[in-house]
């Protein structure tokens, strides 16, 4: 679906926002604040022309006014905006004009729905697929194949590393050479908690009370806690980066729930932090906690993720930053839609 | 013949001179020696040695004098690999003397690594305990040695942390 104004001088790139979250209010936030420097920047004119959420459907041509709608959405009263319906995403997507889907709904590991739905239905319609949502796991070679097919891009730099820019460094900085491996820390919260248990002396359970007060950690920590989320996250690398095509159930996973007090102290005695780490050289996928020399450019602390590729002719290269948190997911969200809108 | 010896050295005096003295006696010729301290991990320095050698059985002469006193990571001779040694800690979680810790050593020496070091951990003996131990392997036996410590963790309900 690239329409008539796609091209020139000031181009209309026109977004449909499903679910208005953490992350989608953060895109909307971000839109609200840089609009106007993105039309001066890079010429264009971003509009929010639907959003999808479980409650119904906010849909403008002209675009969606973005304070009022994060005003609605942080007082939780969205079904007060002048612009509700209880239309759904099925809905919606037959009728709003748009470029680009922006999926920002809730992982589910197992099905992949409803985020696969959504991505398939925009393809399904011409539109370009922004995602934050982990659920691209469950079929990803089948959602790369299809929108290359078609003629579309399929961007998702916000399900690995929140904020940091991992797929688009490889994709512009690493064409000259293969990967050969990859290893690192791919959730914050864990490494938050792996962390407080080094540096503070706290239990487990002491630390990760310490993550849910700061709200860090979900009241069900497992998908943190047991791997589930770094496990995900390295599926999508390996597939992306190394050419993989393994599944969410290939990867040998353990989590950090385990780990007492005494072993940090026992590592930390010989210069060494507990830290989980994904790693994939293609072939094998682990997700589990590891050694980690103090010196080594992986031993970050807090809720930083870093990721340390295994290169060709670069030998190592590390990237490190803020892996979590609503602002540095929306972040990569809205990098890539610019980066769509870039392309004429 | 052009040789690289890599080695890992403990940081306390004459650590160096065990490394070149049988250099010298076999005959062989430093180009130059680096001694990487701010490399340091877990208490050894990374040190490196390009030399000449008169022949293939000097250099074996060299590698098995060094082996019985320093721990050997890497070793060329003209460019071809002769030894590649992984070198890394491992830490057992769990009820480690309960679950026999003689018997996981062994275990783990027989897939053809050496252990050089061994710390235990224990608060009380109805507890579980935890143990650092540092382990050497010829490269080409890693991924075995990292499948029985996976079945060793299985079989006594002990949690495998390696470096």
């Amino acid at each position: 679906m690239i329409k008539d104004d796609w091209c020139g001088s000031m181009k209309n790139l026109k977004i449909y926002l499903v679910g208005f979250g953490n992350i989608g209010v953060g895109f909307a936030k971000i839109l609200a604040k840089k609009a106007e420097a993105y039309r001066e920047r890079y010429g264009l004119n971003i509009l929010l022309t639907g959003i999808s959420f479980a409650e119904g459907s906010y849909v403008s041509g002209k675009g969606i006014p973005l304070d009022e709608a994060i005003g609605y959405a942080t007082a939780r009263k969205l079904q007060k905006h002048k612009l509700y319906t209880n239309e759904s995403f099925d809905d919606v997507i037959g009728k709003v004009d748009a470029d680009i889907l922006v999926e920002a709904t809730p992982t589910n590991i197992d099905s992949g729905q409803p985020g696969l739905k959504h991505i398939n239905a925009a393809f399904d319609r011409g539109m370009h697929v922004v995602t934050s949502n982990k659920s691209i796991v469950v079929d990803f070679h089948k959602l790369v194949e299809r929108a290359e097919k078609a003629g579309l891009e399929f961007k998702y730099e916000a399900t690995v590393g929140g904020g940091i820019p991992i797929f688009s460094m490889y994709r512009q900085c690493l064409q000259s050479q293969d990967v050969i491996s990859i290893r690192g820390i791919l959730n914050g919260t864990t490494n938050y908690i792996l962390t407080r248990m080094y540096e503070d002396g706290l239990s487990f359970d002491s630390a990760l009370q310490q993550a849910k007060e700061m709200g860090i950690a979900e009241a069900n920590s497992s998908y943190d806690v047991d791997g589930i989320d770094s496990t995900a996250k390295l599926v999508i690398l390996s597939n992306a980066i190394l050419g993989t095509n393994h599944r969410y159930k290939d990867v040998k996973r353990e989590g950090i729930a385990n780990i007492s007090l005494e072993a940090i102290q026992m590592a930390k005695k010989h210069g060494f932090a507990i830290r989980l780490i994904g790693q994939s050289d293609g072939r094998h996928l682990v997700v589990k906690p590891r050694l980690v020399s103090v010196r080594s450019p992986l031993n970050v602390g807090g809720t930083l993720n870093a990721l340390e590729f295994e290169t060709e002719l670069l030998d190592t290269l590390t990237i490190v930053g803020k892996g979590a948190g609503s602002i540095e997911s929306s972040s990569a969200v809205m990098s890539d839609v610019i980066s769509i809108g870039s392309r004429c | 013949m052009q040789a690289v010896i890599e080695a890992k050295l403990f940081d306390k005096p004459g650590e160096l001179l065990e490394l070149l003295e049988p250099i010298a006696r076999f005959n062989g010729n430093i180009l130059s020696v680096s001694h990487i301290r701010e490399l340091k991990s877990a208490g050894k320095i990374p040190a490196r040695i390009e030399l000449e050698v008169p022949d293939r059985r000097a250099f074996g002469d060299i590698i098995n004098a060094l082996e019985k006193k320093i721990e050997i990571s890497n070793a060329k001779l003209n460019d071809i690999v002769e030894i590649k040694r992984k070198s890394f800690a491992v830490l057992l979680l769990g009820h480690v003397m309960d679950s026999d810790a003689n018997d996981t050593i062994k275990r783990i020496v027989k897939c053809g690594a050496s252990v050089s070091s061994f710390y235990l951990g224990i608060k009380n003996l109805e507890l579980p305990s935890t143990a650092m131990l540092w382990v050497h392997i010829d490269d080409k036996k890693y991924d075995a040695l990292m499948e029985e410590l996976d079945k060793i963790a299985k079989e006594k309900k002990l949690m495998v942390i390696v470096e």
